[in-house]
């Protein structure tokens, strides 16, 4: 895609989450209050944060499924250092994705090193990882004590009205992100195995360190999800997270990330992303039933792959040279 | 041209007005219950339980002249919390909330959030944590403790009972893991066999048949030999025990006495003798009974220290009068495994296909 096709690309996808916005706040107040908006934004960070670390895999052309057990198993972990080791929060999480990262790491370098589809690896760790989590548990949920949990409450106070800790870490990890994809080496290497990989193998590209980069950042960001989210909740599950897998793939997505991998952009989940929030805290908002918040998502997500497919074919319809004319 | 012009004032009027109306009639609703909203946060009514559990409180809100505003999320606690701080950024007026965390421990800092509105929080469902006081009113729903030691003692009942079986070794399928309740109730059931039965194994599974079926299959074979007894926390998963059983050459209720801690289902493995009893456990009165005791406590502002047991009585439900206490539980009475027993069963003026079939 030429830039100025990327450019139009956001700008539909950017127009989507206006209306949704737009749609919602006609009705619910909070939806145009500077809390509101917080509160959105707040809830938004654990998906962001997994959907961008599956997204940098998927635009390599691989696909991480343990995002949500790793997620779980890292806030037991995190919190397992804050009750055990008697670690700060900050360290604490920090040591949890730092965990993360090295996991996510290795299952690259696995995956690049054996040849395994990452998919039926990743399924593997993703129940591998949901076991562990609850062995590391006792099977039960692990909490905060309530006289600390006042310590927790840097995670939610206000930073400028409009942004908390978590939701600016989210903010942060987007740029970083998008900045080491576009402007770093190791960044381009992503991108290039996915584009094509025997063109990248090709032109010297180090596959194996792709791939070990691509999931060490999917891995460090799901753990990162899964450590402010516990820390901030007081508590970790093991069974927890088991539905973020499908809102982070969902966010990306709607974002414009191709499943075939080497299309999208990190902008486009950050909208992918934003827009789902809209979408299911104004259902929630509205009182509606939860099924109503899956038919909600459902449609748009064939709305927008629909019409995603709709315009690609009328471009290559537009682009084929026309038949000589006898 | 001046009538393409005039089609495309009428159309735009057209669209205009439809939008308008559409824009009022979502928002009338929101009006009407200004003054009367009670905001109850639940896991999703995809599960039969939760549903049931909504009827009923949203019928006694309505009988009682409130509005009940349901927010849905998945079992996920980081979704709830995202609802609860959506909802406390809209600063919409409540008279109070109902809590009922998929995760029981989960949700502490999440119910701190409520607490600190100064608004009645109603806790549901689920025994709170120890340590929590502070943040919640009241507690409305099941005592887990009683309900497993009432099953317990049905079970040793039973098992003295038998001339078929000589209780000994058993296994123990609880709800989920991380489902406090069913923690709760493992305990309780443990601690009241203790010195009489021996528990082999204990085993989260979930609430259906399927999810009993799946365990059962797993864990019953290896000791299809030693084990005489299953206690299951509902009626679903003792089906799906008992067709595992079955499929090992034992016979439920002759061989290996069952027991359901809860009614869920149909009663089909009840009336045939296959498992040994259950305890009515109405998702739909307790949901009823939640937004009973949150009116109480807005009518009074008095919460009495201790506990206080409903009265099962057949037809008569409780009063919409008087204080409240700390906790506020249902009746779940215990139920025998005769046709007579299913069929004769009354409680607050329900029968038990009405409670329990859904």
């Amino acid at each position: 895609m030429s830039r100025r096709e990327i450019f139009m690309d956001v700008m539909f996808r950017t127009g989507l989450m206006i209306l949704v916005y737009v749609g919602f706040a006609l009705f619910i107040p909070s939806y145009y209050s500077v809390r509101g908006v917080a509160a959105l934004l707040d809830g938004a960070v654990v998906i962001g944060l997994t959907g961008l670390g599956i997204g940098v895999t998927m635009l390599a052309a691989e696909f991480d499924l343990s995002v949500g057990s790793l997620a779980a198993l890292i806030g037991v972990v995190t919190l397992n250092f804050i009750n055990g080791a008697e670690v700060g929060m900050v360290t604490a999480i920090v040591l949890g994705v730092v965990i993360a990262g090295v996991f996510g790491a290795a299952q690259g370098l696995v995956i690049a090193i054996t040849g395994i589809n990452s998919l039926v690896f990743t399924i593997g760790s993703l129940i591998g990882l949901r076991g562990l989590a609850l062995f590391m548990s006792g099977e039960n949920t692990v909490n905060i004590p309530v006289q600390r949990l006042e310590e927790t409450d840097f995670l939610s106070a206000s930073v400028l009205g409009i942004f908390s800790i978590p939701s600016l870490v989210m903010i942060g990890a987007f740029v970083l992100v998008a900045a080491f994809l576009r402007y770093t080496v190791w960044g381009k290497e992503v991108l290039a195995i996915g584009g094509g990989r025997t063109e990248a193998r090709a032109a010297g590209v180090s596959i194996k360190r792709a791939m070990v980069v691509a999931f060490a950042i999917s891995g460090a960001l799901a753990g990162l999800a899964g450590a402010i989210s516990c820390v901030k909740l007081g508590s970790a599950t093991p069974l927890g997270f088991d539905t973020l897998l499908l809102s982070a793939v969902t966010a990306c997505l709607i974002g414009g990330i191709a499943l075939e991998g080497g299309r999208g952009t990190v902008t486009g989940i950050f909208v992918g992303l934003l827009t789902l929030r809209f979408l299911v805290g104004g259902v929630s908002g509205l009182g509606a039933p939860f099924w109503m918040q899956n038919l909600a998502v459902g449609s748009l997500l064939i709305v927008v792959i629909v019409a995603q497919l709709s315009v690609r074919q009328l471009k290559s319809r537009h682009d084929a040279p026309a038949l000589p004319v006898h | 041209m001046a009538t393409t012009a005039n089609s495309t004032k009428k159309f735009r009027h057209r669209v205009m007005s439809a939008a308008l109306a559409a824009g009022v009639a979502l928002a009338a609703p929101a009006l009407a219950y200004a003054d009367g909203r009670v905001v109850v946060f639940s896991p999703p009514s995809t599960d039969n339980y939760i549903a049931a559990w909504q009827s009923g409180l949203k019928k006694k809100a309505a009988d009682l002249g409130y509005e009940a505003s349901f927010i849905e999320t998945t079992r996920d606690q980081s979704e709830q919390d995202a609802a609860v701080q959506q909802e406390l950024a809209a600063g919409a007026d409540t008279a109070g909330y109902i809590w009922w965390p998929f995760i029981n421990a989960a949700g502490t800092n999440s119910l701190r959030s409520l607490s600190r509105t100064g608004k009645p929080v109603i806790f549901a469902n689920q025994y709170p944590l120890e340590g929590t006081e502070s943040l919640w009113t009241a507690y409305a729903g099941i005592d887990d403790f009683a309900n497993a030691k009432t099953a317990a003692e049905m079970l040793l009942k039973a098992c003295d009972e038998s001339s078929t079986v000589k209780c000994d070794k058993g296994l123990i399928v609880t709800f989920p893991a991380g489902f406090s309740a069913g923690a709760d109730r493992a305990k309780s059931f443990r601690e009241t066999v203790d010195g009489k039965l021996e528990v082999l194994q204990e085993q989260p599974a979930g609430f259906t048949s399927q999810d009993g079926y799946k365990v059962g299959s797993q864990i019953i074979p290896p000791v299809k030999d030693d084990v005489t007894w299953v206690y299951t926390q509902n009626d679903s998963l003792a089906s799906g025990i008992v067709q595992a059983l079955t499929e090992v050459g034992k016979t439920p209720g002759k061989d290996v006495l069952v027991i359901g801690g809860t009614c869920h289902g149909d009663t089909s493995d009840l009336t045939s003798g296959h498992v040994i009893g259950t305890e009515v456990q109405g998702a739909y009165l307790e949901g009823w009974y939640t937004m009973q005791t949150l009116h109480r406590y807005l009518k009074t502002g008095v919460v009495k220290d201790g506990k206080v047991y409903a009265e099962a009585t057949p037809d008569a439900p409780p009063s919409d009068e008087g204080d409240i206490s700390r906790y506020n539980f249902i009746p779940s009475p215990p139920v025998g495994n005769s046709k007579e027993a299913v069929e004769g069963f009354r409680l607050w003026g329900w029968t038990m296909d009405e409670l329990c079939n859904y």
